[in-house]
């Protein structure tokens, strides 16, 4: 169990492409941290740098208070998952769980006892004297799950583990690795590009975006309060409507209120949009609707503007009576809108100005 | 819907079109074999008048005589170290192509070329550079007090024989490594050094298991080129001698069939060779085809 800290860390391949950019982080002992980004955000290369597998360009890494920069990954102690299990093939599960322990000179009892607790954490006793191909995708997750759990380790490392799953294995595998995170409370770095995982595993969530850190900062409060244009077009399913404010259209929706100056963008998040007129100040739109989408518990409408080619969508709960091709409006309240600058791509409300 | 079959109407056409296949086979392989078969049951006099059918006596004499089952032991030493050799050496060149994997295309190329090399030409190339007289090897090694002739010395002759045939061999087998190697995934590399395994550590206990498929095919093709592919590199360099020490087994059927005229026991020799040929393909297709795989 350690802290994870990261300062002026930059990756720079062959002279020319910088993959990671002067990144802080500090990573508390025994949270989850999750990595999340669209891929060739640099977010596996940063966990790669952690582990040990890639070198780094500049910055330090430090591990429990140590810098690990010249170690080996071996020598890091760290645990790693990866995305394709990387089994062992040719060794039982008992083999692949015991592997990294024989290497370390642990004493056979004690390495028979870790097994066979891991084992049982993970369910996976009726398997120990099977090879990997025998196993299923999801016994094969829990396997590689138990190598890093029988060393013990300062921190996990989790690429992408569970994109190789079906999705309702996935889901079911994500509570698994959050319940064991909790009991174990091992520090952990978990990389994603799933935003729905990210938000859910997450003590700690990390937007990358082109090697930098866009946001860090707990999943709710970052759903709540994008701090750049980015983050607010990544973070949530379906994606927060990111309305420009140039045009006759952002003229007259937003006119009425007052916006920040230098706002140019405006978010909303598709369950901020509601049909019935609010008592307090508000953002009104009006268009046809395009397309509704019924999702189960809510709907998803799909709106053209008037006068526009702009799409937005609003959620709406359960079945909806909306039809197809009738106009609609819809209202937007002005606490629930996030202004932005779309040159700097940051948010224009400071926190002092919007209590 | 089932996958599209080309169906011939004309019932000879298949027939015809296997043919030219079936000829060189039948022609070049299956004749010349049954003719050994057969002329191994008999005996012919010394002038080629008369030849008698004389049933298991070619054999029977074969294997109660010294020459031959010295040859046996001769044959087994060269196959050994050869497959050692050659083997061991070309995944020695492999792994490091491995490590190196921006130049390795040149190093491939490069590597590959002794392939393409004639087994005269290789036995010419080595006996040239040990030849006694003349070659560089043995100037080298005079220098290092050590006396080299294989003409007279059985051991250095054996040692020219096994160097020559390994090179040759190198090639192939590295190629077949660095294919192997190419296929063990990167990840299990980093998940054993995360596991604590150092690089020796993590090449023996998973690159190399990894690798078993390969190093089975590749030591029953070793095998099979040590014993019954080497007869140019032997007949270019030593011709079996001195005093029969490198006499092997494919050498001794040309040296006793169209050296010394016994065609009976030479026709016996290969009958021999030929079922060891067969046993070894059977064992490679039996389980290098089934057993090993990941």
């Amino acid at each position: 169990m350690a802290s994870i800290d990261i300062k002026g860390v930059k990756k720079v391949y062959s002279g020319t492409v910088t993959a990671i950019h002067n990144l802080d982080l500090s990573i508390p002992d025994g949270q989850l941290v999750v990595l999340v980004g669209p891929s060739g955000c640099g977010k596996s290369t940063l966990l790669r740098m952690i582990a040990g597998l890639e070198s780094i360009t500049d910055g330090t890494i430090a591990i429990d208070g140590a810098v690990v920069n010249a170690k080996e990954p071996a020598e890091r102690d760290i645990a790693m998952v990866f995305q394709n299990y990387a089994l062992y093939p040719h060794m039982t599960v008992r083999g692949n769980l015991e592997y990294g322990l024989k290497n370390r000179g642990t004493p056979r009892d004690e390495i028979d006892r870790r097994v066979a607790e891991a084992a049982r954490i993970l369910e996976i006793e009726p398997f120990l004297d099977r090879r990997p191909r025998q196993l299923s995708g999801g016994q094969r997750q829990r396997v590689a799950m138990g190598r890093a759990i029988v060393r013990q380790p300062k921190a996990f490392l989790f690429d992408e583990p569970l994109s190789n799953l079906d999705a309702k294995l996935r889901g079911q595998m994500r509570i698994e690795i959050k319940r064991l995170q909790r009991n174990l409370a091992t520090t952990s770095v978990y990389v994603t590009h799933d935003q729905l995982e990210a938000m859910t595993l997450a003590d700690q969530l990390v937007v990358m975006n082109g090697g930098r850190i866009e946001q860090v900062g707990a999943p709710i409060s970052i759903y709540e309060r994008p701090e750049t244009l980015f983050v607010a077009g990544f973070i949530g399913s379906p994606p927060m409507n990111l309305m420009p404010m140039d045009g006759a259209l952002g003229a007259q929706a937003f006119a009425s209120l007052d916006l920040p100056s230098g706002t140019d963008v405006v978010g909303i998040r598709p369950d901020s949009l509601v049909v019935s007129q609010p008592q307090t100040p508000s953002a009104s739109f009006s268009g046809t609707v395009e397309l509704v989408e019924p999702v189960g518990g809510e709907s998803h409408v799909h709106m053209r503007l008037a006068g526009s080619s702009d799409i937005m969508i609003i959620s709406v709960p359960g079945r909806t009576e909306i039809v197809e091709g009738a106009p609609m409006t819809v209202y937007a309240k002005a606490g629930d809108l996030h202004p932005f600058n779309h040159q700097t791509g940051k948010r224009t409300d400071t926190p002092a100005a919007n209590p | 819907m089932q996958a599209k079959r080309t169906v011939f109407p004309n019932k000879i056409l298949p027939y015809f079109l296997l043919l030219p296949q079936l000829a060189v086979t039948l022609i070049f392989f299956i004749w010349p074999a049954l003719q050994a078969v057969k002329s191994s049951f008999e005996r012919e006099d010394p002038f080629g008048f008369r030849t008698t059918f004389v049933w298991f006596e070619n054999y029977r004499r074969l294997f109660i005589d010294p020459l031959y089952l010295s040859s046996v032991g001769k044959t087994a030493i060269f196959a050994f170290s050869v497959t050692l050799l050659s083997m061991s050496l070309s995944l020695i060149l492999a792994v490091a192509v491995n490590r190196v994997l921006r130049t390795n295309r040149l190093y491939t190329t490069l590597l590959v070329w002794p392939y393409a090399v004639a087994p005269v030409v290789v036995g010419i190339l080595w006996w040239f550079m040990f030849n006694p007289n003349i070659g560089i090897a043995p100037y080298l090694l005079r220098g290092l007090g050590i006396s080299w002739n294989h003409r007279v010395d059985g051991v250095d002759a054996m040692i020219l024989v096994i160097i020559a045939a390994s090179w040759k061999q190198i090639s192939y087998n590295f190629l077949f490594f660095v294919a192997g190697l190419q296929s063990v995934p990167n990840s299990l590399i980093e998940a054993a050094a995360i596991d604590g395994a150092g690089p020796f550590k993590r090449f023996w206990t998973i690159v190399f298991p990894l690798l078993a498929p390969t190093t089975f095919f590749l030591l029953i093709v070793n095998i099979n080129y040590a014993m019954f592919d080497t007869f140019g590199i032997i007949d270019a360099t030593t011709q079996g001698g001195p005093a029969q020490a490198t006499n092997t087994l494919v050498y001794k059927v040309y040296s006793d069939g169209f050296i010394g005229l016994n065609i009976g026991s030479s026709s016996a020799q290969s009958v021999v060779l030929m079922i060891i040929v067969i046993a070894l393909t059977a064992i490679q297709f039996r389980y290098v085809e089934r057993r090993i795989q990941y």
